[in-house]
This record gives structure tokens, sequence and C-alpha cells, in this order.
């Protein structure tokens, strides 16, 4: 499109902008770089700053200053610090690291400070945002009360998430964390929750995948990328947790909902290690810094729950935590469990004898979700859980006795198909009544005269079943949104009914 | 300005100034401690004599004693022979620094930087101290620079604060506002 603009005009607006432009005095505050090296620049001078703020090099880099000393200032400079020199002068800008927030980064990549980094057009519609504030008041939240669906049985049956909750999802590597997460984001469409994935310390490469499945899903349609990957350097890792954060808080403020996923808080946490031991505070256990907790702790007391005067939005943090050989009381482990509400726990061992996904239903926990949990989703649960620790306790027993009375084998078969039952295959989620449906299935015994390898079969093919033939009851489940007598009735009656089927075509 | 600096030198200062105070010998100490620095910058021998660990410390003190014995004050003379004997000459730079520093802050001095394209005559330097004083209500004392790359107006440095009115800098804020705008 040819543009209709004459040499005159452009002259014209240059002169009026000339003519506008007011002499003013600069003043500023300088320093000077005494050593650079690492990442860390050493500056003397700059009397005034303060802890945390930007500051400005010659070169065009900038930095962030955490260490006030009696005579230097310490400062980690974001990116390439091979343009910083000794002896360079070092300007203030009075101003904290701040990143876009809003509607404009839904569907886009960026890195720790908000730049994108996805090849797309810059960004717009969006406003400053701080990125280190302190988390809401007391007064100012609420309980958690709704449901955050995950849409993975065994989560939302026994370890269920609220909004505004902070849930860990822990284990060792290739134990399914990040596609747990993943499915979590690609359930939440059309439940209008934003969702923020924050990849810290990860591959290029995986982030790149990540990005294809939620796209492949249509899961970027309300999702945002940071990504501040291992070739960054340590200060981007260290600060893309709360930019994210910051990014999703604009949602949690203003009445809506958010749901974001730091992946993982290990490669942080190491990302600061570096920082401070380069920085010269003395290191702690495991060489991490005195107040390696705090770190953790202020990124996560941010997710809330907010009271009705204040929107009534809300912030879910899903954390994961990546432990060495299912070690969880190492340093980074105990803390980050010590600051959420409950953890899921992924075991490398179950994963590998195909129990997916991974978790062990015995020591993962939800302190806050049950209150969300929708009634009949609590009252099909309650014998689940029952049954399959009376199986796992029955099962490491029964190893060593040859034979069994019946109840106790009846148990054992139980358990076996309850096991069965919380399997999910990776991208299939389903939604909560098709849940409860299922788990009513098995652990009132509809599926005890199924063999146990054909379970999945059994209710892959009543998934099916319930979106065609039975679509009905689930309209009336979401509609009670409780085990009433009629929903039994009806579900007893369905699920008799499918089970003659399958029989029929076995 | 000092780029590097090291707690004892820090200290030292402070003894030493202290002393001086006391002894009601402020002005007279500095002047020293000044030519001292001036003579650091321009002797490469007296340089070499603080800063060589080669040379004995009866050798240095004899030297110092030579030197400044009829010249010095009795507490700047002192002061040297003792940081000879502690080992501790090679400090004296950063002690001038710091000796300076105190001098400054005790006396409501600020020290400015003026730096200009071109030099400035005597009036202008008077005028723009008079302003100094007047924004910061302190004694100003000024040190004029030439900066070619300022190309006009002028830049000063107090402390660790600049107030900057080059014809540079508004070159590049016009600039910014124009890419900008």
């Amino acid at each position: 499109m040819p543009i209709d603009l004459k040499p005159e005009e452009v002259s014209s607006i240059l002169r009026q902008q000339i003519a506008d432009f007011k002499m003013e005095a600069q003043t500023y505050e300088i320093g000077t770089v005494l050593s650079v090296g690492d990442g860390i620049a050493r500056v003397h001078g700059l009397a005034n700053v303060m802890a945390g703020e930007l500051v400005s090099f010659a070169s065009g880099a900038t930095g962030m200053a955490l260490n006030l000393e009696e005579d230097n200032v310490g400062v980690a400079i974001f990116g390439d610090d091979i343009s910083v020199r000794e002896g360079d002068e070092v300007r203030r800008t009075e101003t904290i690291a701040s990143v876009p927030a809003g509607k404009g980064l839904i569907g886009r990549i960026v890195d720790a400070l908000g730049n994108p980094i996805d090849g797309g057009p810059p960004l717009q519609d969006v406003t400053p945002s701080v990125i280190e504030v302190k988390a809401p008041g007391i007064i100012d939240r609420q309980d958690v009360k709704e449901p955050l669906q995950t849409g993975i049985k065994v989560i939302d049956a026994l370890t269920p998430i609220g909004r505004g909750q902070r849930e860990l999802i822990i284990g060792d590597r290739k134990t399914g964390k990040t596609a747990l997460a993943v499915d979590t984001i690609i359930n939440q469409r059309g439940q209008n929750v934003h969702c923020f994935y924050v990849a810290i310390g990860q591959k290029r490469s995986t982030v790149v995948q990540v990005y294809e499945t939620l796209k492949k899903y249509g899961a970027m349609e309300y999702t945002t990328i940071v990504a501040a990957t291992a070739s960054d350097p340590a200060p981007m890792q260290f600060l893309a947790p709360y930019s994210g954060c910051a990014m999703a808080e604009h949602y949690r403020d203003n009445g809506g909902h958010a749901l974001i996923v730091y992946d993982d808080l290990t490669k942080q946490a190491q990302a600061y290690r570096q920082l401070s031991l380069l920085l010269r505070r003395p290191p702690g256990r495991e060489a991490y810094p005195g107040d390696i907790f705090y770190l953790h702790s202020r990124l996560l007391e941010r997710a809330a729950k907010m009271s009705d005067e204040r929107g009534g939005g809300s912030l879910t943090a899903l954390p994961i935590i990546e432990t060495q050989a299912n070690d969880v009381s190492a340093y980074i482990p105990t803390n980050v469990i010590s600051i959420t509400d409950g953890q899921i726990f992924l075991e490398s061992n179950l994963f590998n004898s195909g129990q997916r996904p991974a978790i062990n239903p015995g020591i993962s926990v939800s302190r806050v979700g049950g209150d969300a949990q929708i009634k009949a989703m609590k009252q099909t649960a309650g014998s689940l859980r029952l049954d399959l620790a009376q199986y796992r306790e029955l099962a490491a027993f029964s190893q060593f006795a040859s034979d069994l009375d019946a109840s106790t084998r009846r148990q054992l078969e139980r358990g076996a198909r309850l096991m069965e039952v919380i399997k999910q295959g990776i991208r299939e989620p389903l939604p909560v009544a098709k849940q409860i449906v299922i788990i009513y299935a098995g652990t009132k015994g509809y599926l005890d005269e199924v063999p146990v390898e054909r379970v999945r079969d059994f209710e892959r093919g009543l998934v099916d079943a319930l979106d065609s033939t039975y679509s009905d009851l689930i309209d009336l489940i979401n509609d009670q949104q409780a085990l009433t007598d009629e929903v039994k009735d009806r579900i007893d009656r369905a699920l008799k009914d499918y089970q003659r089927v399958f029989n029929e075509n076995l | 300005m000092f780029i590097k600096t090291s707690k004892a030198a820090r200290r030292y200062a402070r003894a030493i100034f202290q002393l001086a105070v006391e002894k009601e010998a402020e002005a007279e100490v500095r002047a020293d401690f000044q030519a001292l620095a001036g003579l650091l910058r321009d002797s490469a021998e007296f340089a070499n004599l603080v800063h060589d660990p080669a040379h004995h410390v009866h050798r240095q003190q004899e030297a110092i004693q030579k030197l400044f014995g009829e010249r010095a004050h009795p507490v700047v003379l002192d002061s040297l022979l003792f940081l000879a004997g502690r080992g501790r000459l090679a400090e004296l730079p950063f002690i001038c620094e710091h000796i300076e520093k105190l001098h400054c802050e005790r006396n409501a001095i600020l020290r400015a930087r003026i730096a200009t394209a071109a030099p400035l005559d005597d009036e202008q330097l008077t005028a723009i101290r008079e302003r100094l004083e007047k924004r910061f209500g302190k004694t100003v004392e000024a040190a004029a620079q030439i900066d070619p790359s300022l190309l006009g107006g002028f830049k000063v440095r107090v402390g660790d604060a600049v107030l900057d009115f080059s014809i540079r800098t508004q070159l590049q804020r016009l600039r910014e506002s124009m890419i900008n705008a």
C-alpha cells in the first residue's frame, strides 16, 4: 500500500517536534564499574541506589542492583556481560524491573523481561506491571472454594486442586511432571482460566515441544509461555517465575482466573544459588544462600483466591520440583513441600511398571482442594481412597501368603481394577461428570467381573457411551452436582445396561 | 574520584584526620596530603619508594625523614613513618583521597567537576559555582575539565550525581523523542 505522505508534511511534522522540544537538564546518578565477570559487575558509587533497582551500563546493557555493600554495589547483568568493561559509567534508572501484562500476551512466547521471542509483532494492549510485589494480605483473600479441574481422574478424585491453591508436582526426571501440567492447561479450555507456562532452565527444544502441543490442542488461545532457557543467563532464570507471576496477577486482580505452571523451581533455585555465590553471599546447606526459602515462599504466596470485595479472582500455582533418586528430604523439595498446599508425587517405578500417570496416591495430598470438589466427586472419591489404601496394604502382605480367604482375594481383585481405573492416557483429559461415573463403576464393583487387562477397554467404551447413549446422564450429574438417590439410580441403570453390551461384545 | 579503595586506608585516614583535628592542624595536614598525592602522580621515584616492597622498612623511613623531616607537619611525618613501619605505605594514595573526603565532609565542601567542550573563563566558572552552591547549600570547590565530545554546554559531576546540560545529551534526547513519537 503506498503511503500518501508528502515531503513537506514530513518536514513540517519534524519542525513541530523540534519546536516543541524543551531544553532540559538531565540529572542522574552514576557509578563506575570496578570489576565484571560471570554476569556480575561490582560498581563503585551509586550511593543512593536501592536494592532491586535497575541500572543501565554505558554499553546499553541493563542490570539489577542486588548487593548493597559499604564500598561497592553488586549488580547482576541481564544479557551479555562481554560488552561491560571496567571503568564504564553505570547509571541509575530509579525504576524496578517490570514486565508487560494484559490481553496482548495471550498466545505469545516471551522472555523473563517480557520481550516477545516468538518472532511475532511487538506486544499490543499491555501495561507495565512491577515484577516483585507483595502477596495479597489476609483481608484481601478468601477460602479456596471453586475447583480447578485438571481432567486427570486420580488428581481430581484424590488430590483435588482448587482455584487459588498451590499444588506441588514433584518427582524424578522422566516421570511425567511436565505432561501432567500441560494436560491441566489443555483441560482449561472453555473454563475461562488464563494459563501461564514458565519454563526455567529448560532446553529450547523442550519449550518448542510444549508450545506445539498446546497449539495442537487449541490451548495457546488462552496461554502465555514465559521462557528462560538453559542458555539464558542466571539472572533471567531467577527472574522468570516472578515475571510470569506478575503477568498472571493481572487476571487475579481484575476478577479473572489464572493458572501458572513453574517448570521447574529446582532450576530457579540453582540459578539463584549461582548468583548468590558469585555475589559472595555466604553459602548454607547444599551451598544455597540463606534466603532460598524466602525466594520460593514469596513467589508462591502470590497465588491466592481473592475476596469478593476484591473481585473474587484467583491465581492457582502448580510449581514443579525435580528430585534426585526419589529423595524428597533434600533441601529444595522439603522447602517447597512445606510452602505449598499439598503435593502430587510421581514415582519412576510406578511409571516404568506402566502405571501412568505415575502418581503415588498414598503419599500425595491436597490440603485445601477437598473443599473445592463438587459434592458428587467427594462422595465417589471417599471409597476410592479407602479401597486403594486397603489394596496397598494387602498387596504387600499377600506376596507371602499362598492361599487367601475369599474376602481378601475379593479386595485384592477390586484394588487391581481400581489401579487400572486411575490409569489415564496422556492428552486425554476427562470432564468431571465422566470421571464420577467411571470411578463409581470401579468402587461399586461393576468392574469385578471384567478381566483386569480389559478394564481400560471397558472404560473407553463407557466414555463413548456416555457421549452418545447416556448423554442425558452427564447433563443430570452436571445439573445436580451431587449423588442424590435419583442420580445414583440412573448411574446404576446405565452401568448395568452398558455392562450387558460390553459382555455381549466380549 | 578514586576507583579502588581499601578498608585499611579508610581506617588509617580517619585516625590521621582525627589526630590533625585534635592538634588543630587540619588545614596544614590536608595541604600536606594534597602535596603528597601530587608528588605520587608526578614523581616516579617517590611512587617507587612507596609501592616497591623490595625497599627495606628502615630505608623507607630514612628516606621519608630526609625528604619531609623539615617540610611536613609533624602529624604527617609521624603518620608516614608509622605507615612505613607497619608496611602500609602502599595505601598512601588511598589515604590521601580519604583525607580529602573527610576534610570536605567536615567543612561542608562539595567537590564538583565541570566538563565543557571549550575552556571556560573565570566569570563563567564562578557563575556555575554560585548556582551549584545555591542548589546544594554547601561550599563548592570546582575543577574544570575539557571534553570536546560534549559538543557544547556543560556537564557537572558532584559526587555520584551528574547534572547534564551538554549539547550531546540534548541531541540524544531529541533523537529519542523523535523515534518514540
